[in-house]
């Protein structure tokens, strides 16, 4: 209990931790993006009428969300030699892991915003002439998005969280860089609590951009 | 591109130590079950505290319960494993730190299984019970829980399934789960890619089978209402 705190070693080595965020943000940012894109469209395959379109979807969504996130990216870390010939970069290895485990997650949620409109609505759109693609963006889609925000911002920080597993492969997001900022100096206790707080506060941001476009999206708010 | 068809499966490597993958399978039951017993019990009392009427009690709940959920698992133990020794000046194995870490975390996330299910009962049970002359604990212990438990099963097994997800990252401070060992055996044997593939068809089945196991007790706990 007599420790007495000394961050000098941090600010020393901050440059350390400045790489560290913009590999956090980087890996987060296109993964999110390219998540979102693959949910999207297999959560339109995964509602097509069609068998042959929605039984690879659910198989998709199925494997990606039950097979645990490091065995998955380890997998494809070693995968990608085999399959390409090139070496596995930590980056793209990461990239690919947290896009496919994001979109398994994202497709679900925006078929339960689809689905979650009433069938009347359909109806509705259908009596009034309009055709399929019309109806889904014109009256499903604007209903669906307001049920979809809140799950959406949970998943999109679970998997700006999941980018800190990328460092078992050394890839160097904030995790990485604490644990070379711990090695230096070895100061673990500040290296470490500080990377904790600076996740914290980045996932607190996000999560406060949802609750933003949650509101926007209301409709007595207008 | 020629690689992908040049490259030869060959999964011998990985039965003839298949004794290796056992016993990470085992340290991965082990972890899981030691962190089930110190989530549940904690879990059930963070909940009481986030339901009770006392409001430091509730707010010490929900920080507790806010600060858990927003820190990633991965970041969690390896603060319990390299920076909380320094503070209470005790060497902590892997295992111990993954304990607290994991352990933890999963407590918050069953307060919010135990807090859901609570508060899905009825009012009217809560008022009959009070009109019969029950304590709010003994409302709680005889007449909520019992019925809250029933319906939480469901969402209770699927926070285990990702509590059984969460132990795999406890081979990042060297305690010997599963794919700790998978990364030993693929040092050994070279075979990395049918090593992982391995495991990853052994956590999918165990995986799926307690989701899917979730989805018809859901099913039917709908019927029966």
């Amino acid at each position: 209990m007599n420790y007495t705190w000394d961050f000098t070693s941090i600010l020393t080595y901050r440059h350390l931790l400045y790489q560290g965020i913009g590999g956090t943000l980087l890996l987060s940012g296109v993964s999110v993006a390219t998540a979102m894109a693959i949910g999207l469209i297999m959560c339109l395959l995964r509602t097509a009428p069609s068998k042959a379109a929605s039984l690879p979807a659910a198989a998709f969504v199925v494997f990606f969300r039950n097979i645990p996130f490091i065995v998955q990216l380890f997998w494809l870390f070693y995968a990608i030699p085999v399959l390409t010939g090139l070496q596995a970069k930590p980056f793209i290895a990461a990239y690919l892991a947290l896009s496919l485990y994001g979109g398994a997650y994202f497709t679900e949620i925006f078929r339960a915003g689809l689905q979650g409109v009433e069938k009347g609505q359909w109806e509705a759109a259908k009596a009034i002439g309009l055709g399929y693609s019309s109806t889904l963006k014109q009256v499903i889609v604007p209903q669906a998005i307001r049920r979809v925000v809140p799950p959406l911002t949970t998943q999109v920080i679970e998997l700006i969280k999941l980018t800190t597993v990328a460092s078992s492969i050394a890839y160097a997001e904030l995790l990485y860089a604490g644990k070379l900022v711990a090695d230096q100096d070895f100061r673990p206790l500040e290296a470490y609590t500080t990377v904790a707080i600076l996740l914290i506060l980045l996932l607190s941001i996000v999560s406060m951009i949802g609750a933003w476009c949650e509101s926007r999206l209301k409709i007595e708010a207008r | 591109m020629g690689s992908a068809m040049n490259y030869i499966w060959d999964f011998s490597a990985v039965w003839r130590n298949g004794g290796m993958l056992l016993d990470g399978f085992a340290n991965t039951a082990l972890l899981t079950a030691t962190c089930l017993v110190l989530a549940l019990p904690l879990g059930l009392l963070l909940a009481l505290m986030r339901l009770s009427n006392a409001r430091p009690l509730r707010f010490l709940g929900l920080a507790y319960v806010n600060f858990f959920r927003a820190a990633p698992a991965l970041v969690l133990i390896v603060w319990f494993y390299f920076a909380f020794p320094v503070i209470i000046g005790v060497e902590m194995n892997a295992f111990e730190a993954s304990i607290l870490a994991i352990g933890l975390q999963s407590a918050a996330y069953m307060a919010e299984v135990f807090r859901g299910g609570m508060q899905a009962i009825r009012r009217g049970q809560w008022e009959a019970a009070r009109a019969i002359g029950l304590s709010s604990a003994d409302t709680i212990r005889f007449v909520i829980l019992p019925q809250a438990v029933r319906q939480m099963i469901p969402v209770f097994l699927i926070r285990f399934a990702e509590l059984v997800k969460a132990t795999t990252l406890a081979g990042v401070i060297a305690y010997g789960e599963t794919v700790y060992m998978a990364n030993e055996l693929s040092t050994q044997t070279y075979r990395p890619l049918e090593t992982f593939t391995a495991i990853a068809l052994l956590f999918f089945v165990l995986i799926f089978g307690i989701t899917s196991f979730s989805k018809l007790l859901e099913k039917r706990l709908i019927a029966g209402r």
